[in-house]
């Protein structure tokens, strides 16, 4: 069986078994050891309910032309997933989705131990994003509970890559993307309980999180103490213990919810206090893009710089949304309104100048966000994001054309914003001469020699809206 | 199955904070009293400090569990009801450790 290939996105941390995404397929090998206990785990009620009810990713044998040549000999037994149609990683989420994905993380893991299982690691890593909705992907992690385990071996991974990435983002603003950098490691006490200086020792719960965690994490046992994992003869007495102990986490990482459900960013008042839009004008650019979607009936569309995502909600009425920006509470918002009125929109904090790389193991453990977004969207939305990348990013307009052309396998709806408008100087400032090249023509130029443009229209506030189409079959 | 570590080191780390000897050994010494022997599976690191701060907590949650049990007990016995309805746990006797 061997370690995947190198470039291909997999996990092979797990000695129960490896994952590997093969063509469309997603399958994953579950070593000699544990094929009967992965067999037996998948017929398990409480497994069943948790796939059907859509909290965890669906699992069935995988048939033999889906197994690869180089997987048919080895042993043991390769079973497939649902594929989940776009990947995100946790360090493109907003903060409210990493506190989602540990609600759900602990909701599955109490559900579980009603049943005699338990989660043996708990990372964002084993989770993914359909739409604004979390799905726990990594099925080999849930395991029998042994008679009389009160402690959860997995506690501290959940720690450092929910709860602690959280409370930096919460209490110092320090970005999800920073404290994530590795998914699986996170953001350890120590190091949050130096940012967080004397602060870690005034409120209770940051005492038990970050302050006492930290203080004991060098304290090194006497030899053969806490050599083994200690259990309790009683076993519902232990569980007891983890039941209260997993349930004081949920109800942490609740109010940590409700907390990040409450910061408005100052993008979100944005539609209110706009304004270099008149009435008509955004009615007019409403009415383009709607009339674009109506026509194109695209599949999957990508909101580059969705900003408050008013766009993006307008696109999921017709299709499956991916919205990115760089502004990680804007992100937050927009996800915070998709996840309760269940729009099909994952917002994603990426910034298009400098887009998530590949990383982990040889850079192949996360892929590219470029890599997952190639050929992929069947229209792309470039609205009043142009004039920052080139300005403020810095980015020459014939790249940005390539670039998103590079993603774009059909239409491009795209606003062009004049360095007259009042929002050009105000990132310009007076830097005007440097953009040049930043002229209608130009970009009208460089749109026509990927794309053909198919509708123009000017607005009164001197804006212009684009709606092309994709020359050739773009799969470059 | 793989051996039970039980040092914190997958982090570039900072200066930990200064060792309290008396913590530890209270620590430790819990952990004696509760402790009952058995291999672990788990593949990663469960970390000192968070091993040692469940095993204080448990060391609370686990007597407030015998507390709960007599207390259904006693109020079975002077009411004779078999504790809060919808409650399982009072519904038992208590079991010995």
């Amino acid at each position: 069986m061997g370690s995947p290939a190198p470039g291909t996105a997999a996990t092979f941390r797990d000695p129960d078994g490896v994952l590997q995404q093969h063509d469309d397929r997603v399958l994953r090998l579950i070593r000699p050891h544990a094929v009967a206990r992965f067999k037996e785990l998948l017929a398990e009620d409480v497994v069943v309910r948790l796939m059907r009810a859509g909290t965890l990713v669906n699992t069935w044998p995988a048939p033999h032309e889906a197994i690869p040549a180089g997987w048919r000999s080895a042993e043991g037994s390769v079973y497939e997933h649902e594929r989940i149609a776009f990947v995100s990683y946790p360090c493109e989420w907003s903060a409210a989705m990493l506190a989602r994905a540990a609600e759900l993380t602990l909701e599955t893991a109490l559900e579980l131990l009603a049943k005699g299982f338990m989660l043996k690691d708990a990372t964002p890593a084993n989770v993914l994003f359909r739409g604004s909705r979390p799905v726990l992907v990594d099925v080999p992690s849930i395991v029998p509970r042994p008679s009389g385990t009160f402690l959860w071996l997995a506690r501290q991974q959940f720690e450092r890559s929910f709860l602690l990435p959280l409370i930096a983002n919460l209490t110092s603003g320090i970005p999800i993307a920073w404290s994530l950098q590795d998914p699986g490691t996170g953001l350890s006490h120590e190091r949050l309980a130096r940012i967080l200086g004397w602060r870690r020792w005034l409120q209770p719960h940051l005492v038990r999180s970050v302050a006492l965690p930290a203080a004991l994490a060098g304290a090194t046992p006497r030899a053969g103490h806490l050599a083994q994992e200690p259990r309790m003869a009683n076993d519902e007495r232990a569980r007891f213990v983890l039941e209260r102990s997993l349930g004081s986490l949920v109800a942490t990482v609740r109010r940590y919810r409700k907390r990040l459900a409450r910061q408005h960013s100052h993008w979100a008042a944005y539609q209110t206090t706009r304004t270099h839009y008149s009435d008509t004008d955004l009615a007019v650019k409403r009415a383009f893009v709607s009339d674009a979607f109506s026509r194109q009936k695209p599949q999957w569309t990508l909101d580059v710089g969705c900003n408050t995502g008013e766009f993006s909600e307008l696109a999921a009425r017709h299709s499956r949304v991916i919205a990115i920006d760089s502004d990680e509470a804007a992100v937050g918002n927009l996800w915070q309104r998709a996840h309760e009125a269940s729009l099909d929109i994952q917002p994603l904090v990426v910034d298009f100048a400098r887009p998530t790389p590949g990383s982990g193991w040889q850079n192949g453990e996360s892929r590219a966000f470029i890599d997952r977004c190639r050929s992929r969207f069947d229209c792309v939305l470039m609205l009043a994001v142009v004039h920052h990348l080139r300005v403020a990013s810095g980015v020459p307009l014939a790249q940005i054309v390539e670039l998103v052309a590079r993603l774009c396998r059909g239409h491009v709806v795209l606003e062009f914003v004049p360095v007259t408008d009042p929002m050009f100087a105000r990132i310009a400032r007076g830097r005007e001469p440097l953009y040049a090249d930043y002229t209608r023509e130009n970009i009208e130029r460089l749109l026509g020699e990927r794309f053909e443009i198919q509708s123009t229209r000017a607005l009164s506030n001197g804006r212009i809206l684009y709606l092309a189409a994709r020359r050739g079959p773009g799969t470059e | 199955v793989q051996s039970f570590q039980v040092r914190d080191d997958t982090m570039p780390s900072t200066p930990s904070a200064p060792r309290r000897p008396i913590t530890r050994t209270a620590f430790a010494s819990l952990a004696v009293v509760i402790v009952g022997i058995s291999p672990a599976s788990a593949y990663i690191d469960p970390g000192t400090g968070s091993m040692l701060l469940q095993l204080l907590a448990a060391g609370v949650v686990g007597t407030v569990f015998y507390l709960r049990r007599w207390g259904a007990v006693i109020t079975a016995w002077l009411f004779g009801r078999q504790g809060r309805e919808g409650d399982e746990r009072t519904e038992d006797p208590p079991k010995a450790d």
